[in-house]
Order: C-alpha cells, then structure tokens, then sequence
C-alpha cells in the first residue's frame, strides 16, 4: 500500500540520526543573546515567475544598488521580489531547486513542502485533480517534534484556485501522515480556531502536578520504547510489522521530546483583541468562496497568524496564497495594480510561448505575483510589530522563518517557457530566522542553469536547524538531526550551505 | 461541490482505466506471505491428524502461502472492546477520539494497514489517562474485594507489595491476553511506584499508583499489539507455530472482536488449541455469541462496502440521516437471518427473497406497506425488483458515491464477487499511459446506459462489457436506491450479461485476454443475482475474501488456503459462510506464520 510504504520512508528518515553533521548556527550567529523558540511559516502561491522578473539583479557598475550585506537588489521595473525589499537583509533567494524527478510543476502543492512524490497520477498530462502526498509536511513534522505546552496544532489557512479538472492547483499542501491537513478558507473561522478556548500559558514555570505529570509519561513511554524494540528484533528487518513498529518507535520519541520541551518556562503574557479588530472584511467567507473579498481576507489571515505566534498559540503554520484564475470568478481583475483581464488565463500567461520580457502577459504575471509578495510584507511587517517574549529587545520576526514556495519553475527563455518542468523552482526564505542562517544572499544551489540539487535539501536544512534551536531553547531536549527528509528519491545529505 | 457532468468525466476514466482497482478496496496493503512454507504444514501433534488436512480440497494444484509473522494492531473497536473486558468501561474512547483505520484488503481491521504516527500516539495516551481517571477507584475496590489484599500505604521500590503485583499480574494477563513476564511485572511495579511518587492530582498517592499502572498498560505494545511470532525459542522452525495464547487472540478478535474471554484464555493455558477440532469447537462457541453474530455481519458489509452509507451517503438527495440509518439495520437484520438462520449460504446472501423494513423505509423502497416503526421480515416477490444484498440501499448507495453508478456498481460486483479485475490499457490496444474521453451526462430522454452504449466502443467495450454490463442489471435502482423504470426522461432496461475472460491470472485475478469470452444473459436484476450466485467463481472469490479478512493479508484465489476455506462441508453443494470460517480456523494456514 502506498501510504504505508511512504510512512514508512517518512519514518525512517525521521529516525535516522547522524552523529556528527557540522552544526547549522551560521556565523552571525547572537552570542549572548537570550535563545528564543524558532517559529516557521509555510507560503504558497501558484503559476510560475517570469524569469527576468523574478531573479534579482546586480549591477556590476553601479553596485551600490545592492543594499550593503546583500549581493542583489530588487528596484527594477516588474520585479516580483520589489514588494520584500524593505526586508532584503533578511532574504535568501534560492535558485536551482527542483523536485527530483517527479512530474513537477503539476504536482508541486503536494511536493513543495513534504518533499515527497504524490499519490495518484503521477504524468503531467495527465495529473490527478486530487493529487495528494502519503508523507507529512515540514510544518507537521517540527510540530510533532517540538510543539509546545498547550500547543494547537499547525494552522492552515488560505484560499482554493484553479477549478480546471485536469490540472491539480488546488490540491493540499500541507499532510499530516498521508493526510490532507484541511484547509480553513475562511479568516474568521481560523481565528476562531486559534483562539477560541485560548489561555495565556503560565509564565512561572511548570507547577508540581505538571512535573509529576511529565515524569510518569516519560516513564511509560520508556516502557513503550523498550517493548517496541523488542518486537522488533524478533522480526527481520524486512518485515512489514518491523516499519510499523519504528513507526510507533518515532512517535514515542516525538512525544517524549514534547514533553520536555513542556516544562520551559513561558513569558508569553498576551491578550488577544477581539474578532472585530482583526476583520476588515464585513462579510467574511462562510466556506464559499467569494473572490471579491479576497484582498480583505488575505489581510485578515495575515494580522490572525501574526498575533497567533505572538500568543504563542503555535508555533507553525501555513497560508495558501492562491487565487481563482478561472475568467468567471475573475479574482485576477480585482487584484490591486493588475491589468484587466479578459482572456485565457492558464492558456494565454501561463504557457505563452512568444517570449519573455516583451511580452505583455508575462507582466501580467509578474504584476500577479507581485500581488502576493505584497502579502509577504505585510506579513513580515506585522511580525516586526510584535515583541518576541522570549527574547527581550527582539520581535517575532527575528525568530521567525517564513518559507515561500510556488508552483512553476523558473525556466530559460524558450519555447513554452512555462511548462510543466521539475527544475530551478523558486524559493524565497524571509525573516530573521534566528540569525541561524546567513541571510541577505541570492544562492545558486545548483548553478546557474539546468539544476538541479534537490529540494529536500532545504527542508532537511531547515528542520535541523529547528532541532538544533530546540536544544539551546530547551536544555533537555535531544535532537534528531537527519539526513533527508521526505521521500527517498529526494535524497540529498544536508549540508550547512544555508549559513555559508 | 462537483458538478454532475465532472463526476461523470472522472468515473468513466476510472472506469476506462481498465486496469487496478477501485474505492478503498484491493490495496496491496496486505504483507501476505511469500510461499516460505515447506507445503507440508500438520506441524502440530494432534490426535487429530494435525491441522491443514486438505478439508476436501477439490481443485488441483495450490500455492502454499503463509501470511509472515508480524505484530497486528488492535482496531478501535476491538480496543474498546478490550477495555470494556476488563474494566468494565464502555466509554469506547478510541472510537471517540483514535483517527479512522487504514483500510486494506477491503476491510479495516487488517494486519499492518494500521501505522502508529503522532496523532494517534497522542490519543493513545489520552485515552489510556482518561480510562485510568475514570476507573482509579473502581480498581482500588476491585483489589480488596476481588483479589482480597490491602495495597501498603508505604510501598518499597526494592521490595515490591505482594498485593500490587498481585494486581499488576492479574490486570496484565488480562490486557496482554497471555501470562505476563517476570520482567513485565518489574517493569509494571516500577510503574506503580511511580505513579506512588509523583501522584496524580485529587486521589491518594495508592489510587495514583494504580491509576498509572492502568495508564501505563493501556499504552504497552503487548496491549495494542496482538502478536503472531511464535515462541521466543523458536529461532528455526519454518513455518512457525504461533503460541496457543496468539491463536487464542487471534481466533477470538477474528469471530467476535473482542479479547479472549476465560474459557478460551484456560484452553490454551491447557494445550487445548492445538487441534482442528479444538479450534473448530472454539469457534462454534464463539461465533454463537452476540459479538460472533454482530462480527459476521460487520464481515459482509465490508466485504460489499455497504459500510460506507453510514459515512457519505446521508446527506445527499432525498436520502435522510434516518433512511440511511434504516438501510444499514436493513442489511444487518438480512444478514444475521441468512446467515444464522437461514441456509447460510452466499447464494441466498445474493437471492434472499425477502428483507427487513420498517414503515418509512417500506414507503421509500416503494414496497407494500409496513404498519411497524421496527423492523419486520417481509417477503419480496418478482414485482418488487428486490432479493438479496445487492438490491439493498446500503449496497447502492455506498456503490453510488463514486463516479457513475452504473459503471461503479458493476465494478464493485467484478472485484468483490468475482475476483476479476479489469485488463490493462496495453492489452487492448491502447498506450500504457491512455488518457479516456470524457463523458458528459446525457440530455433529456437519454438513459445513462443508453449515452455509454452509444460512446463505448471497439476497443473500450472489450474493456466496459465486464463491468459495464453487470451494472445494467442494477438499472432500475437509482443512486438512493429507489425503484425507478425511467431515467432522464428514458425508458430503464436492466438486461445484461455477465461475462467471462477465457483467460484470468489466477493470481491475481486480472484480466488477461479481453476478447476471447463467454457470457451469460439476463433480463433484470433478478437475472443477474441468479446469474452471480450460480457463478462458479462467487464460491471461490468469497473463500479468498474470508481469508483476507481472517488472515488480514490478500489473498489469491489458486492459494491452497483459500481453496481449503472453500470446501463444502460433507452433503453440502457448497460451503456456508459460517462453514467456510470454520474451514479456515481448522486450516494450517490459520495459525502458522512465514519465517
């Protein structure tokens, strides 16, 4: 069955353990400072970038341009990125990314953050509508690893697209074990979610009764652990039961490693302001959609998520930025700044054929991710506008990685520039991201065509770096360094090129 | 929600696919065993000849397949179940709150389907902590006055309380369905003493200690886990002979979903499960019980996935929460009655000509009516349209809500009654990665049959008519299961034919030669559940669904196990449903394990 044969790669991976990889704190890393929780927040957005629109650019005769600590800038006429370049020292724009060899473009909302084949039909002609992954999404992993006391779990929010039947842009992003985490469309309903019932954690520690609570799981989940081995060296290692039971085994570890990361004292003291604050749209969403308040609903779903982490509700999560591109619904004309469209869409502007930069729809595009980078800064913005509690003198922004994915590669210039291709997907890490990594850079992961390293490389990347945050934010936790993550035909060995 | 014409696009591609199978069914999720056994089997002394005799097996050579040794997770019911045994708690905390089971092989208790990943380790211990909450004082009564001991206020880590182990090792056996381990027991009084130390809040620090030792056995593997390895000495038998206690739990979760009660638990502390016919004694006691009866019937509605109106077919159309509700007491009561009191064959599973209703459910099927609010035995007679499982709302519902009825139906019958799946696109012509037309929904006066008739053709057809075919048969009911002789406006005509490829992989059933066939006729759905139930290949397909679902593996029709559980008893044309159980139970394969 092929979600449990996924699992199982899931869990294998999970479990693995490296002794000795080189440790991921780069070198601007805060000596001193006080350690704060990493926070991470998945963004995804559809259709591909046009390529002179979306790689930053230097200039080799007027390089001040490039913004000092940075090696690119992003003040040019249609670029994409120009939204984040308030932020640039805290970007990392990679390129030469791409998702093995699996069927790509069409599959790449089930791939781009679980790092793993999908399920279902896997030709890009002909790709199931229902695309799905049989494996977890990072936001679910660190989140079973090291979710905090009272933690809810990983939110997603965001919007549907794409209603065209053979193509699969509205499947999920975000798995928990096999399955789709739903998403919650609707702003007001993802408040309530994350706030209804919510608490403030204590700021004085874990009291008697959360110790002796801590101590008597551990040592049942040791029972657990020692008995669950033992199953396992009765049976070969081939054996079926043998992965259900590390599956099992991974799962006590994760718990055990919650538990710990239980008893850190909080400082979080925060009071969420009512619904009414948060919601500009009047009529918010009611699980159908309505395009024109789209605009109104993405904000919303922006100040909810920031004063979510701010109440340290979660510490993961993710927002599907996608639009309807379907002419009827025509969210592409509402789009602040877009020209009004009337055509084709997927047809005209995503697959045209006639050429790059002078080509009109092609700026249409740009214009319409552009759109969403808007959305990232308002959301990098609201993060700088909440105080980290558990790091005086810093914002959540500093302690917050937000990882923006899309659909589409970025190709060279071409016959159908946009098709459906597996390499140089584009990604962009934002945020302070706790000064582990060295930011303010525009990589080549790959070169500087053709590509490609494997995307899994910088999920795996990330993930350590959330373990190794973990343990200095939690004395008593143990990390699970690993070597990849995801499906096994994504393999790549981690490496620290994040912080170099 | 999707439009009609789209579901129609999808499930004619399913359907034209003409390769794999359908729904949630016929995974390969099944570890099945990889022929390792020496074919001989009988390991066993017995004065009865030892297991795996033959049975009457008739047909001529078999592959001798033993599912591999492995661990089996409990399912949610059969974990309440195993709570409700023991402490008596009937809260069914893992139904309440344990995500839904994998299904595979057609059935969602199956061996190794289940993964335990956080989300379930999470309820797991909030059950388990929930259940020891609610059941802390109730166990502390239950020592004095069961066990007759007085717990220490003052316990030792190095000299542990006699009255705890005492408890420790009653409870333990209980819940581990097997004597438990020196080990265990320290392990299990480190437990107690460490729910004594850092105690539960609200209970004394002896309350608390018994409450973690609940909470702690509640979360064991030996609990969750029913195992099938065979001793732990037993390093090099091959096959390997699984321990009376594994036979016990795996014969008693298999008849009735619940644990091994005492009687059973004494015959293999005995030595008394060590020959067919003990195990075939066994089994008759067990299934003989309420929970023997209700599992059988939970067997057969898996089997067809009739299981499934309860969780998709209630909110659409005219079919309320509460019809739906009437058609699975429907499909339960016909089952128990066939079964257990009537012939107790397939064939009147398929054929039964009557049902049960109540007055709401006698109006919506259009049948003459019914006085009672409860459900009463009618008969049906020709006009009806109706006998047997197949013309139930809780087999053409569930076969409903996926694609087009018609085709989904008569693939459902090819798969699960006849074991046959569907050629591959290579064979008939077409390029491995084929792409099917789409279909769009008929205009007015068209019936859905009629459109496909018109559009399938050549090539496809040699595909369609194995399933396409059978789903004439079942024209008349729409997707609600009401009577209906028209549609869209078009006149119904439920004639058909049932067909058979001159050349099926006995393995695995597929298709191979989609041209060279024979078929045989009928003229409405009475026709074709005559025609199913005289098929000779719906005895062997059922044996091979038994063992599935005993065994929890797929299972080959040309095995030797599923021949065995296929043999009639003696006088008999063909085999019971009870009887083929009770031929299985008896078979080697049914407590021998792949090395």
């Amino acid at each position: 069955m092929s979600a449990t044969t996924s699992r199982r790669r899931f869990l294998q991976a999970a479990a693995l353990t490296a002794a000795s990889l080189p440790m991921l704190r780069g070198s601007v890393a805060r000596a001193g400072n006080p350690v704060a929780p990493l926070r991470l927040i998945l963004l995804w957005s559809p259709f591909h970038n046009p390529q002179p629109f979306y790689h930053p650019q230097v200039s080799a005769s007027d390089s001040s341009l490039a913004p000092a600590g940075t090696n690119f800038y992003l003040g040019f006429q249609n670029s994409i990125l120009a939204p984040l370049a308030p932020f640039q020292s805290d970007l990392i724009i990679v390129r030469g990314l791409g998702y093995g060899t699996k069927p790509g473009s069409h599959a790449s909302g089930p791939e781009v953050f679980t790092g793993s084949t999908v399920s279902g039909t896997t030709s890009a002609a002909t790709m199931d509508p229902a695309a799905s992954s049989t494996a977890s999404s990072i936001d679910q992993y660190l989140h079973g690893r090291m979710a905090q006391a009272s933690s809810q779990s990983p939110f997603f929010g965001g919007f549907f697209s794409y209603l065209y039947s053979d193509h699969c842009y509205d499947s999920d992003i975000c798995f928990s074990g096999g399955n789709p985490v739903p998403m919650v469309s609707n702003p007001q309903a993802l408040y309530n979610q994350l706030f209804s019932g919510f608490t403030p954690p204590s700021s004085t520690g874990p009291s008697q009764a959360q110790l002796s609570q801590a101590s008597r799981r551990q040592q049942t989940l040791g029972l657990v652990q020692k008995y669950l081995t033992s199953y396992q060296n009765q049976l070969p290692t081939s054996s079926v039961s043998t992965t259900v039971l590390q599956s099992h085994l991974s799962a006590a570890q994760a718990l055990s490693a919650q538990i710990g990361a239980s008893l850190v004292p909080s400082t979080v003291a925060c009071t969420p302001p009512g619904a009414s604050a948060i919601f500009n749209d009047p009529n918010p969403d009611n699980g159908s959609y309505v395009a024109a308040d789209a605009p109104k609903d993405m904000a919303s779903f922006i100040q909810t998520i920031a004063l979510a982490l701010a109440c340290d509700i979660t510490r993961f999560g993710a927002l599907k930025m996608s639009a309807e591109e379907d002419p009827s619904q025509a969210l592409v004309n509402l789009m602040p700044g877009l020209t009004n469209f009337s055509g084709n869409w997927h047809g005209d502007v995503t697959h045209n054929t006639t050429g790059e930069a002078s080509n009109s729809y092609d700026v249409q595009m740009a214009q319409f991710k552009n759109y969403f980078m808007t959305q990232v800064a308002s959301l990098l913005a609201a993060l700088k506008s909440y105080a980290d509690p558990y790091a005086p003198g810093q914002t959540l922004y500093d302690n917050t990685v937000v990882l923006i994915g899309s659909e589409g590669p970025v190709q060279s210039v071409g016959t159908d520039l946009h098709g459906n291709g597996t390499n140089d997907f584009p990604f962009v890490i934002a945020g302070g991201c706790g000064r582990y990594f060295k930011m303010g850079q525009f990589m080549l992961a790959g070169g500087s065509t053709a590509p490609s390293v494997n995307h899994n490389l910088l999920l795996t990347n990330i993930i350590n770096t959330f373990e190794t945050n973990q343990q200095q934010f939690n004395p008593s936790y143990t990390p699970n360094i690993i070597n990849q993550f995801g499906d096994f035909g994504f393999s790549q060995s981690p490496t620290d090129w994040l912080s170099t | 929600m999707m439009s009609r014409p789209f579901i129609l696009a999808v499930a004619l591609a399913q359907a034209v696919g003409c390769e794999g199978v359908i729904g949630g069914n016929g995974s390969t999720g099944g570890s099945g065993g990889s022929g390792a056994g020496s074919g001989t089997g009988g390991t066993l002394s017995s004065t009865d000849g030892g297991f795996g005799t033959g049975l009457g097996r008739s047909s001529g050579p078999c592959n001798d397949v033993y599912a591999a040794r492995r661990v089996w997770t409990l399912s949610r019911t059969e974990y309440d179940n195993s709570v409700a045994a023991v402490f008596g708690d009937t809260s069914n905390q893992a139904q309440a709150t344990f995500p839904p089971e994998d299904r595979a092989n057609g059935y969602v208790d199956n061996a190794q389907a289940e993964v335990v990943a956080s989300p379930l380790m999470s309820a797991m211990e909030t059950a388990a902590e929930t259940i020891a909450a609610n059941n802390a004082t109730k166990e502390v009564a239950y020592i004095s006055s069961t066990l007759g001991c007085t717990l220490s206020t003052n316990p030792s880590a190095a000299s542990p309380d006699a009255c705890a182990t005492k408890y420790i090792t009653a409870r333990a056996t209980a819940l581990f369905r097997r004597p438990i381990t020196s080990g265990e027991t320290t392990d299990l009084y480190a437990s107690y003493m460490e729910g004594f130390q850092n105690p539960f809040t609200g209970v004394s620090a002896v309350t608390s200690a018994v409450q973690n030792v609940v909470a702690t056995l509640l979360q064991m593997p030996q609990f969750f886990y029913r195992t099938e390895l065979g001793s732990p000495t037993d390093t090099t038998s091959s096959p390997v002979q699984m321990t009376p206690y594994e036979v016990a739990s795996a014969l008693s979760y298999m008849v009735t979903g619940n644990p091994p009660d005492a009687t059973l638990l004494a015959a293999a502390s005995a030595g008394a499960l060590s020959t067919p016919a003990q195990v075939k004694s066994q089994y008759q006691r067990l299934v003989a019980t309420p929970g023997g009866h209700s599992q059988a019937e939970q067997f057969i509605m898996q089997w067809l996935e009739e299981d499934q109106i309860a969780s998709g077919g209630t909110a659409a159309g005219p079919l309320t929460p509460t019809i739906a509700g009437d058609m699975l007491t429907e499909t339960e009561s016909f089952i128990e009655e066939a079964v257990f009191n009537g012939s107790g064959t397939v064939s009147e599973l398929l054929t039964g000509n009557y049902t049960f209703t109540n007055a709401d459910l006698a109006t919506y099927y259009s049948l003459p009516a019914v006085s009672s609010a409860t459900f009463t035995k009618v008969p049906l007679d020709a006009a009806s349209g109706r006998a047997g499982l197949l013309s139930q709302g809780a087999f053409l519902v569930s076969a409903s809500q996926s694609g087009v009825p018609l085709l989904h139906r008569g693939h459902l019958i090819r798969n699960y009654l006849l074991c046959e799946t569907l050629p591959t696109f290579v064979s008939l012509g077409f390029a491995a990665n084929f792409t099917p037309p789409q279909f769009h929904e008929p205009p007015a006066g068209t019936t859905i049959r009629q459109a496909l008739t018109a559009a399938v053709q050549g090539p496809c057809l040699s595909c369609h008519q194995y399933f396409m075919d059978i789903g004439f048969g079942l024209e008349n009911f729409d997707s609600f299961a009401r009577y209906q002789t028209k549609e869209n406006g078009g006149a119904v005509n439920p004639s058909g034919a049932v067909y058979e490829s001159t050349s099926v992989d006995p393995a695995s059933g597929l298709i191979l030669d989609a041209i060279s066939f024979t078929d045989v006729a009928f003229q409405n759905y009475a026709g074709l559940a005559s025609t199913l139930a005289s098929d000779p290949r719906l005895d062997q397909c059922f044996a091979s669904q038994v063992v599935a679902y005993a065994a929890g593996r797929t299972a080959a029709v040309n095995e030797c196990a599923v021949q065995d559980t296929q043999a009639a008893q003696a006088g008999a044309t063909s085999a019971t449903v009870q009887g083929q159980f009770e031929n299985y139970v008896q078979s080697k394969y049914f407590s021998l394990r792949a090395r």
